[in-house]
């Protein structure tokens, strides 16, 4: 909903600010908001629902022509909002997107099982064979198919959004709202985790500590949200 | 589907036609012309709005705050006599429109010859 308001606001920055224009647009919001909940209600995720109440809005040039000022020619749009009244997401790229999301949330869950699952299958394999360093193989292996399948998650984000034109869309991706909202808990999570990273197959590899080692991804993802929900609770307070 | 600039000059008669049976507001009005439609015109919200706008100033419907439903307050549109006139003369033009445009509504083209 964050990302429709957005929008609307951009459209309506390129209109006189008066008693008439004011009162559309509030109407207009509470409309969109309505339809926005029948379209959850019918099923479609966030990110679908977003982007067909976007793709249902319409161009600014229809509202300057009954609302605008009467003799001025059309203002010159911000460059801060360059597709709000150009570019309308075309539906079927918004369906695209529904699907991107829900296989980016799959691929993720999928690398993150990898990822738990790496140290066992070695030491499944080294019971299973005589020498150690298949098993071994085999857990390095699944840890990097896990990152890669963390990179290529994320790589059509940029795509989508440049595609929306809406710059960072929060509703979809909360993740890169947290960036804005929680800078501490962000910076924490970003060194926190190579760092455990690398603690984790140090004890691994010299004190063959990979069973109760892995814990350490738990406590680092237990402290940033811990400080994550304080820096929310200071924000909104 | 049929785009807004199909459809330039007809939104008004659309809306003052669902005013007639009643009064309404955005969501409601752009819900019913869709469903009407059959799913062919999905109206955007700007054309809508623009046209509440212009039926406004002249004076065919006049907006009132309806009652609030959670929470929000709701603008909903009735016609007036005005409007109602209007509608009476949009529906006119369209029969007479609809009729020259069928003579000229040939369905096949290939050798044009024919009558």
């Amino acid at each position: 909903m964050e990302t429709i308001r957005n929008y609307i606001e951009a459209l309506f920055a390129t209109l006189p600010q008066n008693a008439d224009t004011q009162r559309i647009k509030a109407d207009m919001l509470s409309n969109l908001e309505e339809k926005y909940h029948a379209l959850l209600e019918e099923g479609k995720n966030e990110a679908e629902a977003t982007g067909i109440v976007i793709a249902s809005i319409g161009s600014a040039d229809e509202l300057r022509a009954t609302f605008g000022f009467a003799d001025e020619p059309a203002p010159a749009e911000p460059s801060a909002v360059p597709h709000a009244e150009s570019a309308q997401p075309d539906p079927a790229v918004v369906q695209e997107y529904g699907r991107y999301q829900t296989r980016k949330h799959i691929m993720i869950a999928i690398a993150v099982a990898l990822f738990i699952l790496s140290p066992f299958t070695r030491s499944f394999f080294n019971d299973a064979l005589p020498r150690e360093t298949p098993g071994t193989f085999v857990m390095f292996a699944m840890i990097a198919a896990g990152v890669a399948l963390c990179i290529l998650s994320g790589r059509k984000d940029d795509y989508y959004r440049e595609l929306y034109g809406l710059g960072r869309d929060d509703d979809a991706d909360a993740e890169a709202d947290d960036d804005r909202k929680h800078p501490v808990s962000t910076l924490f999570a970003s060194v926190a985790f190579p760092v455990a990273a690398a603690v984790y197959v140090c004890i691994g590899v010299f004190f063959g500590l990979w069973h109760p080692g892995w814990v350490i991804f738990l406590f680092c993802s237990a402290v940033t949200a811990a400080i994550a929900a304080y820096e929310e609770y200071r924000r909104r307070n | 589907m049929l785009g807004s600039d199909v459809m330039r000059g007809y939104n008004d008669m659309l809306i003052l036609c669902l005013l007639c049976e009643g009064d309404s507001y955005g969501y409601a009005i752009s819900r019913e012309i869709e469903r009407r439609s059959g799913g062919e015109y999905p109206i955007k919200e700007t054309t809508l709005y623009s046209a509440f706008g212009r039926l406004e100033k002249q004076g065919y419907i006049v907006p009132y705050q309806g009652s609030e439903t959670q929470g929000r307050p709701r603008t909903y549109y009735t016609i007036t006599d005005e409007g109602r006139r209007a509608y009476a003369a949009k529906c006119a033009e369209w029969r007479v429109l609809q009729t020259v445009i069928d003579r000229f509504t040939k369905e096949d083209t290939g050798n044009g010859n024919d009558s």
